[in-house]
This record gives C-alpha cells, sequence and structure tokens, in this order.
C-alpha cells in the first residue's frame, strides 16, 4: 500500500483553510478573560463585538493581584488574595509554597540578606514542612544567598522577570480553580483554549514524528523568534 | 368411428394445402380488422366466400356435412364448463354471445378456419393418442374447445398491438440467424441455450414427467414447416406471410400452458413436502439435457427471448440493440398470455413473478437467479409475501436524517466509504443476498469445509471511526449451525470462514471459540444459533477486536489488528440465514455511543495534558494576541494588551488606526467612502490591482441597491408612511409612472388625477415636509464631497423631528425596497402638484440614473478587464449576480437576496485588509490563524495514517463554546 502522497504543498493548504473571524474572536477573548488583561479584554468587546465569557466579573481582581506579583509585590499579593478568596492558600499547596519562594528571592534581590535568612528559617515562611518533592526547589532557592550576584549565579534564572511572570500564571489558574469551586461548576481546564490549541499542535506532531510519517511540516513552537519561524515555514507565499 | 375417418383426409390436407389454410388464416384476420369500423356480418360474409374458393370441391363437401350437427353440442358444453370453473371465465364468454346472433352459416365460417388450424399442429398427437384410452381423448378435447372460445376475443382485442410487436419479433428473428451464422457465435448460442432452457424448465417445476413426453415430441416434429415458412418469408418479404407466425407461436404456447396448468392444479393439491421438490427439480434437470439435444427452431426462437433478459439485465455486460428488441419480443409473449383462459393468467402469473424475482437480482451474478428460484415457495402467494419484507426494508433509507453518519461524523465518506451492506460482487456463489442485500442465506450443499461460503462489505472500515461496530442476527442456524462473524482482509477467499485464512478473524458459533489467522480455535465465548444477536467492535486506537453476544460484551477476541478490514460473516450449512446490523437500525448492545464519549474525552485530556515543554509559552501566546490584534485592526484593544505585556507594534498605529476606519465603512457598507478613503491613504494599491478595485466596486453597485435606497428614503419615509401606506408598487412600475408623468401623456395624467384626488385631505402633511426638504435636496445636489454623508444624515434627522411635532404617530424607518418605489410614485405627484418641478424630478432621476451610470462604468470597468485577461470566472460570475439584482422589485426576498447580507461584507473587507497589509510589507494572514490551519491539517494526515485519534477530535474543539 503506497504511502499518502498530499496533492498540493504545506503552504497552500494552509493558505486555502477558511477561517472563521468569529471563531478567532472568541479564542482571543478567552484569553484576555482567563490571563486577566480586562482593560484589552473590554475594548476587545466594544471593537469587535464579542462576549466576554466566563470570568468576566472576577477578572479585576485577578488582574490586581497579577500585577502585584509581576512588579515583585508579593506580600501585598497574597494579603489580597487571601481577602478576596481566603481558603485559596489552604487548598493549594504547592501555589503557596512558590509564592513565599517568590517572597525570598524578592528579599536577596534587594540585598536583605539577613531578612531573608531570618524569613527563610521562620516558621510562618513554612520551608519546614514544604513537601519532600520540593526540597530541591527550596535547596536552589537558598543557595542565591551564597553569592555576591546571584542573578549570575547558577540559580540565576529564578531572579529573572519570566519566573514571576510564571508565578502570577500559577496564581492566576489558582484563583480561577478556587472561582470553580465556589460555582461548583463543572471542572474546566484553566489553561486558555489558545494553550490546548499548542498543545494540539505538539501532541499531533510528536505522534506523526513517533510513527515515522514525514508528510507533513513540523513547526517548532520553540523557536525564540516566532515570527520569523512562521515567515520561514510559509515563505511559499 | 367418425373421428378416425376424419383424421386420415384432416392430415392429407394440412400436408398439400399449409399455403391455401395460411392464405385463409390471413385472409380472416383481414377481414376481423376491417370489422373495426364497419359491421360483422358483411365482413363475414366476405371470409365465407374467400374460403371456399381455394379448397377441391370434395373436401369441402366432406366438410360441410359434419358441421351443423357439430358445433352446437361444444357451444352448450363450453358455456356450461365456463360457469363451473370460475367467474373470470364469464369475461370472455359475453363477447362470444355477442358475435353468436348472426346467421348460423356466418358464424361457422370463422369457426371452420380456426379449426382447421388446430388440426394441423395437433395431427402428431392425434395419432399418437388413437394408441391410449378414449377418456384422455375427451379429456383433451376439453380444453380444447375452451381455447377455441377464448382465442377468439383475444386475437380480437389486441390486433394492433400484435402487428407492432410482431415486427419486433421478426426483426429478433432475423438477427438470430445472423447471429448463428459466424463461426464465433455458435457457442454462445448453445450456451445461451443452455442457460434458456434450465430456467425455462426451473419455471415449469411442478409438472408431473408424464405429461413431459407428449409436449417434447412435438416440439420434435414441426421444424420442417416452420423452416419452410421462415423461407417463404425470406423470400416473398410481405407483410402477410409476416402475419402468420405470431398465432402460430401462440397457440403452440398456448396448448403447453394449458397443460401445464392441469398439471400445477394437481400438483397444488398434494405436495406438500420440501424433498419431493427436491426430486422433481432433479427430473426437470434431466428434461433440461433431453430438450438441449433438441434443436428445434421454435424452441430455439422462445428459448432465446427468454435468455435475452439475464444477459440484458447484468450489469457487467453492455447491453446490445438485439436484447432490446428480444426483450419487447418477450413482452409480447407476456401479454397474449395474460389475455388467455383463467388457468392460463394464474401460470401467466407465475411466469411474471419470476420475471419480477429476476429483475429484482440485477445486482446479482448472471447465475443467482436459478439459485434464488430454487429456494422460493413453488406457488405464486408464497413468492408475494416474500416480496413485502424487501419493501418494509426500505423505510429506514428514506429516513431524513442518516443514522450512520451520526454515528460516526468524523469520516469523510467521500474519501472512506462506510460499509451499510453486503457486497453482491465480494461472495461466495453459495451465498444468496437479499433484502436490500442485508440478508445473507447459505445455498450449497455443506458437505466438506471447501462448501464454507463468506460474504464481506463492498468497503473496508474506515479508521477515522475510531470505534466502528456492526451486528448480525442469527435468523436461522440451519442444519449444523456452522457460522463466523468477523473481519477479513482484501485477499481473503471467499469460500472459507472467517478467521481460518490469514488477516482474517471470526467467532464461530457451533464451539464458540474465536479464530485469528489460523484454523484452530482459541476458547473465547458462548456458542450462538437461531435468534442470538452477535456483535463485532473494533477499536482503532488500541487496534482491539471485541464480540457482543445479545447485548452483553464478551471480551476482547483480537489485538494487533492490521487496518483496512472488511466485516465478513460465513455459512457453511443449508439453511443457515442471517440479517446484518451496520448502524441503520438500533444496535442490540447499547453502549457504543457512551464508548466513544468516553474515547473522546480521553483523548481531549490526553491533549490538555500532554507537556508543552515550552520554556515561556506565555510569550508565544502574548505574540499571537498582539499580532491578530494588530492584523484586524484592533487597534485600541492592541494599545492596551501590548501595554500590559511591553509589546511593541510593528506597524505605525496611525496606519492602524486607518485600516480600522476602512473596515468599519465595508462593514457598513458605505463602500463609495471605504474606496475612498483606501485612495487616498494607500495610494497605487488598487490602480495596481485592478480585480481588486473591480471587487469592490461589484460591492458598490450592490449597496447602492441596498444602502442607496436607505439613504434617499430617509427624506420622505415619514411622510410617504402616513400619507400613502397602501400605495405599494415595483420599481418597474414606478419608473413607468415617472416616464408618463415626464412625458405628459393622456393615461399617466389620468392615473396621476385618481392618485390627487383620493389624497387631497393629506396635503398639508405633504407640502409641509417639502418645504424642510428643499434647501437640502439643493445642497445635495452641489455638494460631491466627503461631506455628503453629513449632510444626509443631518438631513434625515430634520425630516424626522417634523413629523413628531405634527404627528403623535412617530417616525417609521423602513428598509423595504418598495419604500423607493413609493418615493417616486409620490414624488411624480408632487410634479404635477408644483409649479417648479425641477428639484423633484432632478432628485427622483438623478438615484435610477446613478445607479445605471454606474452600472455603465462597471460594465466597462469589466470588459477593460477581460481584454488584458485579468477577470476570472469568480468575478464574471460576481458581476453577473449583481446586475441580476435590478432585476426584481424587492430584491431582498429575491434568490439572490443573501448578496445583500451584511455577512457578505466581512469577506470584502478582508481580502482589502489583507490587500494593503501586503502593500505594507506586512503579512496577508496573522500567525494565530496559521497555527489553527496547521493543527487542523494535522489532523486530517494523522486521519489519512488510520491512527485512529481524529475520530475524536476537530479543529473545532480548540475554539470556546459560545
Amino acid at each position: 500500500m503506497a504511502e499518502y502522497r498530499p496533492s498540493t504543498s504545506w503552504p497552500h493548504r494552509m493558505m486555502s483553510f477558511q477561517c472563521r473571524q468569529a471563531d478567532l474572536n472568541r479564542l482571543v477573548m478567552n484569553y484576555l478573560v482567563t490571563e486577566g488583561y480586562q482593560e484589552a479584554a473590554k475594548r476587545f468587546m466594544t471593537e469587535a463585538s464579542v462576549k466576554p465569557g466566563p470570568h468576566m466579573d472576577t477578572i479585576g481582581d485577578r488582574l490586581r493581584i497579577q500585577d502585584a506579583v509581576r512588579v515583585g509585590q508579593v506580600k501585598y499579593a497574597m494579603d489580597l488574595a487571601t481577602r478576596i478568596y481566603p481558603r485559596l492558600f489552604e487548598t493549594d499547596n504547592y501555589v503557596f509554597f512558590h509564592m513565599q519562594q517568590l517572597r525570598l528571592i524578592e528579599m536577596i534581590r534587594d540585598q536583605k540578606m539577613e531578612k531573608a535568612l531570618k524569613f527563610a528559617q521562620s516558621k510562618a515562611a513554612g520551608f519546614s514542612k514544604v513537601d519532600p518533592s520540593h526540597y530541591h526547589e527550596v535547596e536552589r532557592t537558598m543557595g542565591l544567598l551564597a553569592f555576591d550576584r546571584p542573578e549570575y549565579s547558577p540559580y540565576g534564572e529564578l531572579m529573572y522577570y519570566s519566573y514571576r511572570q510564571k508565578v502570577a500564571g500559577e496564581m492566576n489558574a489558582a484563583m480561577l480553580r478556587c472561582h470553580e469551586d465556589e460555582s461548583k461548576s463543572k471542572e474546566e481546564p484553566m489553561e486558555p483554549r489558545m494553550m490546548f490549541l499548542i498543545k494540539l499542535i505538539l501532541w499531533a506532531q510528536a505522534k506523526l514524528d513517533r510513527e515515522g510519517f514525514t508528510d507533513y511540516h513540523k513547526l517548532d513552537l520553540g523557536h525564540a523568534d516566532f515570527e520569523e519561524e512562521f515567515r520561514r515555514s510559509f515563505q511559499g507565499f | 368411428m367418425e373421428n378416425v375417418e376424419e383424421a386420415p383426409p384432416l392430415s392429407s390436407e394440412s400436408n398439400s394445402n399449409s399455403n391455401n389454410s395460411s392464405a385463409s388464416s390471413s385472409s380472416h384476420q383481414l377481414s376481423q380488422s376491417g370489422a373495426m369500423g364497419a359491421e360483422i356480418a358483411p365482413s363475414t360474409s366476405r371470409s365465407h366466400s374467400h374460403s371456399p374458393t381455394p379448397s377441391p370441391p370434395v373436401p369441402a363437401s366432406s366438410h360441410d356435412q359434419p358441421h351443423p350437427d357439430h358445433p352446437s353440442p361444444p357451444l352448450n358444453a363450453s358455456e356450461t364448463e365456463a360457469r363451473e370453473n370460475s367467474p373470470h371465465d364469464h369475461s370472455p364468454t359475453p363477447t362470444f354471445h355477442q358475435t353468436a346472433p348472426p346467421p348460423t352459416t356466418s358464424s361457422t365460417a370463422p369457426q371452420r378456419d380456426e379449426r382447421e388450424q388446430q388440426q394441423q399442429q395437433e395431427a402428431p398427437p392425434l395419432q399418437q393418442d388413437q394408441q391410449e384410452n378414449s377418456p384422455a381423448q375427451d379429456q383433451e378435447l376439453h380444453p380444447l374447445l375452451d381455447q377455441q372460445n377464448q382465442e377468439y376475443p383475444a386475437v380480437h382485442q389486441d390486433q394492433q398491438a400484435e402487428q407492432n410487436q410482431e415486427l419486433h419479433h421478426i426483426e429478433g428473428l432475423i438477427r438470430h440467424r445472423e447471429s448463428q451464422n459466424p463461426e464465433e457465435h455458435p457457442p454462445q448460442a448453445s450456451l445461451e441455450n443452455r442457460e434458456t432452457l434450465g430456467r425455462e424448465d426451473t419455471n415449469q417445476e411442478p409438472d408431473e414427467p408424464q405429461v413431459r413426453d407428449p409436449e417434447i415430441e412435438p416440439e420434435a416434429e414441426p421444424p420442417p414447416p416452420l423452416l419452410l415458412e421462415d423461407l417463404d418469408e425470406q423470400d416473398s418479404g410481405s407483410q402477410d406471410l409476416n402475419e402468420q407466425q405470431p398465432p402460430l407461436i401462440i397457440d403452440a404456447n398456448a396448448i403447453a400452458e394449458t397443460i401445464d396448468a392441469n398439471a400445477v392444479e394437481r400438483i397444488d393439491d398434494y405436495e406438500d413436502d420440501d424433498e419431493e421438490v427436491d426430486e422433481e427439480e432433479e427430473v426437470v434437470e434431466d428434461r433440461v439435457d433431453r430438450a438441449g439435444e433438441v434443436a428445434s427452431v421454435s424452441g430455439a426462437q422462445r428459448l432465446h427471448s427468454v435468455a435475452v433478459l439475464p444477459r440484458y439485465s447484468s450489469a457487467s455486460r453492455a447491453p446490445r440493440s438485439s436484447n432490446n428488441n428480444n426483450n419487447n419480443i418477450s413482452n409480447h409473449n407476456n401479454n397474449n398470455n395474460n389475455s388467455n383462459s383463467n388457468s392460463l393468467s394464474r401460470r401467466t402469473r407465475h411466469f411474471y413473478s419470476n420475471n419480477g424475482s429476476h429483475f429484482s437480482n440485477d445486482m446479482f451474478p448472471s447465475h443467482n437467479p436459478r439459485s434464488s428460484t430454487q429456494t422460493s415457495s413453488p406457488r405464486v402467494g408464497g413468492r408475494r409475501h416474500h416480496s413485502t419484507p424487501a419493501a418494509s426494508s426500505n423505510s429506514p433509507q428514506h429516513q431524513g436524517v442518516d443514522p450512520l453518519r451520526l454515528l460516526y461524523p468524523n469520516v469523510n465518506e467521500s474519501e472512506t466509504p462506510l460499509p451499510r451492506c453486503w457486497s453482491p460482487h465480494d461472495k461466495c456463489l453459495s451465498i444468496g443476498l437479499s433484502q436490500n442485500n442485508l440478508r445473507v442465506t447459505y445455498k450449497g450443499v455443506g458437505k466438506q469445509h471447501s462448501d464454507a461460503a463468506s460474504v464481506r462489505t463492498a468497503y473496508p472500515i474506515p479508521s477515522s471511526c475510531g470505534l466502528y461496530y456492526f451486528e448480525v442476527r442469527i435468523i436461522s442456524k440451519g442444519r449444523n449451525g456452522y457460522m463466523g462473524i468477523g473481519l477479513t482482509a482484501q485477499q481473503f477467499r471467499m469460500n472459507r470462514l472467517p478467521g481460518w485464512d490469514k488477516q482474517s478473524y471470526g467467532y464461530h458459533g457451533d464451539d464458540g471459540n474465536s479464530f485469528s489467522s489460523s484454523g484452530n480455535g482459541q476458547t473465547y465465548g458462548p456458542t450462538f444459533t437461531t435468534g442470538d444477536v452477535i456483535g463485532c467492535c473494533v477499536n482503532f486506537v488500541n487496534n482491539t477486536c471485541f464480540y457482543t453476544k445479545n447485548g452483553v460484551d464478551l471480551g476482547i477476541a483480537f489485538r494487533d489488528l492490521p487496518t483496512k478490514l472488511y466485516p465478513t460473516v460465513g455459512l457453511q450449512t443449508p439453511g443457515e440465514e442471517v440479517d446484518a446490523n451496520f448502524g441503520q437500525e438500533p444496535f442490540k448492545f447499547d453502549k457504543i455511543v457512551d464508548m466513544m464519549k468516553e474515547m473522546r474525552s480521553n483523548v481531549l485530556r490526553k491533549i490538555d495534558r500532554y507537556p508543552h515543554l515550552l520554556e515561556t509559552p506565555e510569550n508565544l501566546m502574548n505574540r499571537l494576541v498582539s499580532t491578530y490584534l494588530v492584523h484586524n485592526a484592533f487597534s485600541k484593544t492592541a494599545e492596551a494588551f501590548n501595554g500590559y505585556t511591553n509589546q511593541t507594534f510593528n506597524e505605525d498605529l496611525a496606519s492602524i488606526k486607518t485600516r480600522q476606519k476602512i473596515i468599519k465603512l465595508i462593514l457598513t457598507g458605505k463602500m463609495s467612502q471605504a474606496i475612498e478613503h483606501t485612495l487616498r491613504s494607500f495610494p497605487g494599491l488598487l490602480e495596481n490591482n485592478k480585480n481588486l478595485w473591480f471587487a469592490l466596486k461589484c460591492r458598490q453597485f450592490i449597496e447602492m441597491i441596498n444602502g442607496a435606497d436607505i439613504e434617499n428614503v430617509n427624506n420622505k419615509v415619514t411622510a410617504t408612511t402616513q400619507t400613502m401606506p397602501t400605495n405599494q408598487t415595483s420599481v418597474i412600475q414606478s419608473t413607468k409612472t415617472f416616464k408618463h408623468s415626464k412625458s405628459g401623456s393622456g393615461n399617466g395624467n389620468v392615473n396621476i388625477n385618481q392618485t390627487q384626488q383620493q389624497n387631497n385631505t393629506a396635503i398639508p402633511a405633504v407640502i409641509k415636509p417639502q418645504g424642510g426638504d428643499r434647501p437640502d435636496i439643493k445642497n445635495m445636489l452641489v455638494d460631491d464631497n466627503s461631506n455628503k454623508c453629513v449632510e444626509h444624515d443631518s438631513n434625515s434627522m430634520d425630516v424626522e423631528m417634523e413629523p413628531c411635532q405634527s404627528h403623535s404617530n412617530g417616525g417609521d424607518s423602513s428598509s423595504n425596497g418598495n419604500a423607493s418605489a413609493v418615493r417616486n410614485s409620490l414624488d411624480a405627484i408632487d410634479e404635477e402638484m408644483d409649479v417648479d418641478v425641477s428639484p423633484s424630478s432632478r432628485n427622483c432621476g438623478r438615484v435610477i440614473e446613478k445607479i445605471l451610470e454606474f452600472g455603465k462604468e462597471l460594465s466597462s470597468m469589466g470588459q477593460q478587464l477581460e481584454k488584458e485577461n485579468l477577470m476570472t470566472e469568480e468575478e464574471r460570475q460576481m458581476l453577473e449576480d449583481a446586475f441580476s439584482l435590478i432585476a426584481y422589485s424587492n430584491p431582498w426576498s429575491s434568490p439572490l437576496g443573501w448578496l445583500l447580507c451584511p455577512s457578505r461584507r466581512e469577506s470584502v473587507s478582508t481580502t482589502l485588509n489583507s490587500a494593503i497589509l501586503e502593500s505594507l510589507n506586512f503579512e496577508r494572514r496573522p500567525p494565530l490563524e496559521y497555527l489553527v490551519a496547521h493543527a487542523s491539517e494535522l489532523i486530517k494526515v494523522i486521519g489519512q495514517h488510520s491512527l485512529g485519534e481524529d475520530a475524536f477530535i476537530t479543529i473545532d474543539d480548540v475554539f470556546p463554546q459560545n
């Protein structure tokens, strides 16, 4: 049995695919609301005539907390979250641990080593009761104290802006789950649907690659410059 | 003793005077045809005058003597028998009585002719019958007499039809001879004769062997006279000679079928066992062999006409012209038979039922009719009952929704069709199919393993089903219940049970074992027999198969299944019969849908939890959103989002806002302004892309028919609605009225006067709005810049305010095309009422003239593109559709009303937006759109490689629900 041979090139098949703009608008709105971009979501409602969907009501609070995390005001973010979602940190130890870790990192960034050491050893920080699977993360974080310039140490990525972004995302997802528990609605994925699209592509490409098929174009979503990758992939036109 | 004395003279006369009797026969028919429009008596006397002329004086005198005594007793006897037999016999009798009243001499004339014909044909059997008992003679005489009475009305009624069909019959004969001459044809002819003999005898299977003896011998002896007659036909070529053939053949058929009918009646009274029927079939086969040896011309003709049907009806052969004619001949015989006696009609029904059954099996190979006929009931009633289930099984297919499509929504049947029934082309010869090819019956001997017989579907199971299931109900286990249900590959041999050979899998009913490409079975499940429902389920995600029995899951039977498997069922012993359900009916095992839903949620969950292994997926998604917002000119949203996410703009913000404005203008139907903005903001874009410019202008023309009316009607809508709400005229009529008023013709004046009288009381309301409109109208006429729209809006507001002050009804708005017509009609009235008519007149004509002028401009632009070979078929169709809108008085409800839908504007704005971005060296489509297309294509490739998961995921799963 002969292998399947596509009649046209991959870029041509991409171009011939017809998207409905309403579907893409819903996908974008879902991302804006889920990730807490309140102002953008409001404007998008007006400009594109798209309904906000669920979680629009809590977008303001979630946005403030995420913003606080992104700028390093971790204690303020935790206090705010505790007031809005009293049971948040009781039900999600993983997020609580990462928020405490981020507080420690901010102290190190501010060169307050003595304060950081006290916080790490204090009972309130909770590091002594950390799940064993997180010991490695605690060790990496404490290792920062041993360097004069910790941002250039082997564990320096913990002090990058991207790590704040990551923890902010985890916090947002935890708040959404907390909201879901309150409303008792059926569980739905806390990630935006756009992440499902990305995972679908990665899953499908890996499956075809594992079966040994090569009659498709593999898109490198991990490429540093996404738009350059897209231009290279679809330069057939 | 008198009979004995008469026999020799009759035979001698027939031998020596065959031509004379033929001549008298033809004259008889001619006289009857003349009787159509004339009295019976005169034509009868004519025939009487002709008949004695050719005969010698001595034989004539001998005939005259016994006739006066002979006719009267047969008439009485026939009447008595007709009443005793059945009421059907009364139908021919009245016709006979109508001919009786004429003089005795005239009535005996046709009887003589008919009797002479019959005596001529039956001379040999009479001689033989002399050796037998006298009761035999008496039995034969009665049917002959009945036939005399019945033939008379038959000939009379079907005279015209016979003439036409005779011609076809003769043509068939000629071609038959021609086909026999070449060397290549004789072998085919012999094959046809054998097939024909087999089928003919099958039709006559209830006959007793004793009755066969006299029937076969007459066929052997008549050949010489027929051959002579055929030669005469070729030599003379006259129509009279041609007309001689049908009655002879009809008579022979009638006689044979009369005897057969009697035999049928006797057999029906005594036989009920199948074994006896089987024995008779064997006897029939022996007769077939004997009859095949006889090379009679008449037999060949009859057999050939019957043989034509399977050849003509088989799909594998191309129909020939001669087949059509022979088919007509067959119909001719049927028609004649139908018009004969009751016993003959019973026989005819039997024959017709076989024909019907044969045609219903057109999809079968040519050998099927015989086997299906053998198993069918010998009685006509049984056959009729058999056809009923087939009719009822048709009803599911006529339902609106296809249940298989609902079951397997992700299967693209144009590429991989679903199995829906058993395939008549993929089965063993011992298998019979019926009921839309869903029922399977075993027709072999079933004595050895090599007698096994299987059938499969026409198409393999598409892997895009994900989970596939079908059920088989055991109608009868037959003798031993050796049955197998399963799956087979392309090269499976059909004389095996599924599972015995390589790449075949089956679950067998006699021992409950599963067979996986081997004759040695594995213990699997319970046995199954009559009444059980066995289901077979294939899982294309993990390549396994399990069976169900009466709705109970029996567990996995096979693993590591290959792809491209066909549902298959195998039978082996007589009487075995099964029904299939591929999803047309609800399954006994009702968990298939739930299993599919679970598999679907599993696949979605697996993807949802798939590790992306990306360091910063948020950055990727933020970039996708930012580029999407910018691409579609959602400038404010893009500003806010990029501010949050620290992203930069590649395109100038002012440019984004300009594109947004143009898109908004298009989406609201203001094409002229959109084109103007494009020409000003992006110079050279449209000049370098004339096709795009042409497409925009086509849309502008459509919006003029749509939006132009709205803009112009705003001035008058309120006034016209209040003053003339019921005045509705088409655009064409309104135009005519306008022209009439312009020309000042008498008819126009009369119409306007009538309208004026009806609205005298409304004059004050009409005048008031006009006063307010005049300055605005003048401004509109003068101004041609972009401010026109602004003035129009303010003008509309002014008009709406005035009616509110003077009327409590408030303002009404209308987007109906008829509003334009109403406005034109109102303008026509204004022309009559006001001295100064130039503003109204110009305004009215201006709208129509603008549309027509723009149409001309558009048409010339199209012609220019044609010259430069830039016009595409799509654009040509677009132009034609746009122009067609003018033809409708109400274009919104016309067949082309979809052109006026707002959603049509989106594709125009998308095309223009992409062109603008391309001119600025940006991507035509946003990366997010490429990702969606990429994912959709990947799912398709997974399906094309039969990996199974594509059954449970589509690109729509990516988008959030509304």
